[in-house]
């Protein structure tokens, strides 16, 4: 028999991977487990893909959208902490200035 | 000699045409009305092939006034009704009938006869005014596919100045295109070509827009349907002519405006006006274009051997795979090659089928067993052998990207357990496609459904599923009507809404997508902006309020067993697995314009998949046990030339995973696959996720870091394409052969084979015949095994260490050598 025979099972007697029960590779994985995922409702993949994006296909970028806050607190979510802070911070950056730069506009006015 | 046959056969009362006819095409004239052309072509034919083009020496009678037919064979209409040619080619004869249908001159179309015109000339080639920004102001959409915006830009545009209603000869268009005025594309046609009378009487017409009722082509016909060139006789060409029919019934002859191409131009080359010129031996395919229809004629020209019938009649037939490869073989005079040994074959068989090599217990018990089913028996075997489930798992990991670059690791293994399962079931190729198809869940519980999480956009999803399960590309036609295919830019539209009704959400474990149907959304036409009717290729359209789940509906038409494509994708991807090359290449390139190379074969491989419900091992099990797979790799001097036609067995590079794990075999030292490279190629990190001991082909990883695999052409699987495995030679494979740590290591390793050998006291005769046996499945000649010793000998004088090193030597010229790397 093969050093590395295929049916053999591995000299440490652990299971071959496919046979560890799907938890393992869960556990495995741990938070990182999505880090290489564009995100399954990825905003970036709705923003990018132009045209075709239009459609509400297997991206399911526009379902997400019109599935509302739910939806959007299941990307945030998904994204570990990483988009939803940037939404979030974005959003609030945004909103600062333009509160600022409306009060500066009526300081000028006035 | 022809003669003689046609007259035995006349004189015969056998049901079958004589051996040489003189034939007239197309057999049935059709005229629109008059002024109106069609030329004639005369040939003599056998079997339904033509072999001489006779047209320039034939004597055309018309019956009546109603045509008028010249010295060329070139018929005009004069009037309306029917009427009958006369064509005599020396003392042979044959009438061939037809109608002019209208009395009067009919318009020319813009869709029919314009935009060919535009076409032909090349004035809407990617080139000229066909490129995304036009050409000089002048933008016309790529060879034609949106007639309406063309004619737009043709009449309205530049202050309409393009097509003078007043004075249609001063019309710019005309002017640009005989250069009666500057123009960058230099001369299109000159003012007495058919091109300019199209065209100006199109202007003097009005310059009349395409209407949504226009005919349009129905089908292509090409005369004649086949040739066959005489490889001793005189050269010549023929002439092919091309006739459309078109959906109200009419049909013209469309020969000056369809494109020909050559599929093998070392065989057969063709003019741009249909002239096919015999070039090489071989079968070529003259691919044919008009409008969006596309077909093919094909070209057959025998090698210049003489080999008697009783050759191929004694050659053997194990299954009905050879009596379609004999009678290809037979008609191009190729003979073919022997049948392998034993010795050949069961090395042979066990690395196309599982990947590995066979040990030398196995070697031998084969090569003494006298039963003559044994290679039989042997092919059951390997199909029920662990490894050919690690082997083909790989396979299809490769086809559907099996790999941590866009999937967790949790969904990899998901998916990969489910392909894996798949392939140890012998699951229908029907049930898995289904299975992918219209997976729904979590994509961890259900392993296919990262299927869509990996092709989220519905473009990429959408065409990743036309190459995985029809092997067919169609992304051309997402920007335009595709311009070697028959596929419109709607029908890629209408195809890829069966995909728009994927939702894909966040799971609640890592890494986890539950996939599900959606009950809305559209895929919007890139050009129109609106949704198409979800409907397959070819296939009937969803009604638009239909509630039915897309995915489900197309894996219906997929799966269905009239379906023209599905089948033959898989029978193509297997037979080039065990052949070397695929009946169509490459093996995922399925279209009109590429046929296959033995047609009746790939239809009865096709019927024969379907008839046993789509049962893969079934297929292999033909295929493996055909004489044709069984043939030496030896080629003979009348067949060396053939490397498509299944003569011999076509030499091939083992993959790279299957010769790591034959190095890890014959060494006994297991690859580590300790480390994994990230998905942008800038960091590798150690990971604990494959045991010791496993296999190249057990990694379902291809970020599992291994520069050996790299170098050896492993598929990315980054895009669902053939292409991305590769098995080319390359400088780095032979550095990484020579200098490389992989091979070098293992052999030097302590626990390496060739301590184990020497340790146990093994002389060098028997190491030398292990060796052989292990690595290449034979003993080794007398020659061979008197060199090595005589080295192994010289070095043992010096020591023990010199002995090792030679030994490790030895085994190193083994692994690296020819017969070893290529499966033959």
């Amino acid at each position: 028999m093969n050093p590395t025979d295929p049916g053999a099972p591995p000299p440490d007697g652990a299971p071959k991977p496919w046979h560890r029960p799907q938890q393992e590779h869960e556990q495995q994985a741990g938070g990182d487990a999505i880090a290489n995922t564009d995100g399954p409702t990825g905003m970036g993949d709705a923003v990018s893909s132009g045209a075709a994006d239009l459609v509400s296909g297997a991206a399911d970028a526009a379902g997400a959208a019109l599935e509302g806050a739910g939806a959007a607190l299941d990307i945030a979510g998904g994204c570990a902490g990483g988009c939803a802070d940037g939404c979030a911070g974005c959003s609030l950056a945004l909103l600062v200035t333009l509160f600022a730069a409306a009060g500066t506009a009526m300081a000028l006015f006035r | 000699m022809r003669v003689l046959l046609s007259l035995c056969a006349a004189l015969s009362a056998a049901p079958f045409a004589p051996a040489a006819d003189l034939r007239v095409y197309p057999p049935e004239i059709r005229i629109g009305g008059p002024n109106r052309t069609q030329q004639l072509l005369v040939v003599e034919e056998e079997n339904g092939r033509a072999v001489r083009d006779l047209t320039a020496g034939a004597r055309f009678t018309p019956s009546t006034d109603t045509v008028k037919v010249d010295a060329g064979g070139l018929l005009t209409a004069n009037g309306a009704g029917d009427f009958k040619i006369t064509v005599a080619v020396g003392e042979k004869t044959a009438t061939v009938g037809g109608t002019v249908s209208g009395d009067k001159p009919g318009d020319w179309n813009f869709r029919n006869h314009v935009i060919p015109t535009l076409t032909r000339t090349g004035c809407n080639a990617g080139a000229c005014h066909g490129a995304l920004a036009g050409k000089g102001g002048l933008k016309l959409s790529l060879r034609g596919y949106d007639p309406e915006t063309d004619w737009f830009v043709l009449t309205r545009q530049a202050l309409a100045r393009r097509v003078d209603l007043t004075a249609p000869a001063d019309s710019l268009t005309l002017k640009k295109a005989v250069r009666k005025m500057p123009h960058g594309g230099g001369t299109r046609f000159t003012e007495d070509s058919p091109h300019y009378k199209v065209l100006l009487d199109w202007i003097r017409a009005g310059a009349p827009g395409p209407k949504a009722d226009d005919a349009h082509v129905e089908r292509l016909d090409v005369f004649p349907p086949a040739v066959l060139v005489d490889p001793k006789g005189p050269k010549g060409t023929f002439r092919a002519i091309v006739r459309a029919v078109y959906s109200d019934g009419a049909a013209e002859d469309v020969t000056r405006w369809a494109r020909f191409g050559s599929a093998e131009e070392l065989v057969a080359r063709v003019s741009e006006d249909g002239v096919i010129t015999p070039a090489g031996s071989g079968e070529a395919a003259i691919t044919v274009g008009f409008g969006t229809k596309v077909t093919t004629l094909t070209v057959t020209a025998p090698f210049p051997n003489d080999v008697k019938a009783p050759v191929f009649a004694a050659s053997p037939r194990n299954n009905f795979v050879d009596e379609f490869v004999l009678k290809k073989l037979q008609l191009l005079q190729i003979p073919p090659s022997e049948q392998c040994t034993d010795a050949e074959f069961i090395r042979r068989a066990y690395l196309d089928a599982c990947g590995i090599l066979p040990t030398p217990d196995e070697v031998t018990a084969f090569l003494a067993d006298a039963d003559p089913k044994k290679r039989a028996r042997l092919v059951d075997t390997l199909l029920d052998h662990p490894a050919f489930v690690d082997y083909w798992s790989h396979k299809w990991s490769d086809l559907f990207l099996v790999s941590s670059r866009k999937l967790p690791q949790p969904a990899m293994w998901a998916f990969y357990r489910k392909l894996r399962q798949s392939v140890a079931d012998n699951q229908p190729w029907d049930r898995l496609a289904r299975d992918v198809l219209t997976a729904s869940g979590s994509s961890l519980t259900n392993g296919a459904g990262n299927y869509f999480v990996l092709h989220k956009d519905v473009s990429e999803l959408a065409e990743t599923t036309s190459i995985a399960f029809l092997g067919m590309s169609i992304g051309c036609a997402k920007c335009h009507n595709h311009p070697l295919e028959k596929w419109t830019q709607d029908q890629y539209w209408a195809y890829a809404n069966l995909f728009a009704r994927v939702g894909l959400k966040n799971g609640d474990r890592a890494g986890e997508v539950l996939v599900q149907s959606k009950p809305d959304g559209d895929a919007l036409h890139l050009r129109r902006g609106t949704a198409m009717p979800a409907a397959p290729l070819d296939g009937r359209p969803l009604p638009a309020d239909s509630a039915a789940d897309r995915r489900a509906y197309f894996a219906d038409w997929l799966t269905a067993p009239d379906n023209p494509y599905f089948a033959k994708a898989l029978v193509n991807r297997v037979w080039r697995n065990y052949m070397g090359r695929g009946l169509v290449e490459a093996e995922d390139d399925l279209r009109e314009t590429n046929p296959p190379s033995n047609r009746a074969l790939f239809d009865a491989l096709a019927a024969d998949f379907v008839k046993n419900r789509y049962d893969v091992k079934h297929l292999m099990r033909v295929i493996l046990n055909s004489a044709a797979y069984q043939r030496s790799s030896t080629p003979l001097k009348e067949n060396v030339a053939d490397d498509r036609f299944y003569s011999r067995y076509l030499l091939r590079r083992l993959p790279g995973e299957v010769i790591l794990d034959a190095y890890s075999d014959v060494t006994g030292v297991p690859t580590p696959f300790d480390r994994i490279t990230s998905a942008g190629g800038d960091a590798i990190t150690p990971i604990a996720t494959y045991p010791a001991g496993t296999r190249a082909a057990q990694v379902p990883d291809s970020l599992a870091t291994s520069r050996f695999l790299d170098a050896f052409g492993r598929a990315e699987r980054v895009q669902t394409c053939s292409c991305e495995r590769t098995s080319d030679a390359s400088v780095s494979q032979a550095l990484h052969l020579n200098n490389g740590h992989t091979l070098n290591d293992k052999l030097r390793d302590k626990n390496s084979a060739v301590g184990k050998w020497i340790a146990a006291g093994l002389t060098d005769e028997q190491i030398v015949d292990r060796v052989f046996l292990l690595a290449l499945g034979r003993n080794p000649t007398t020659v061979e095994k008197r060199k090595f010793l005589d080295i192994l000998a010289g070095a043992a004088k010096e020591g023990a260490q010199s002995r090792r090193e030679a030994v490790e030597d030895f085994v190193w010229a083994v692994l690296t050598g020819r017969e070893f790397l290529f499966n033959h």
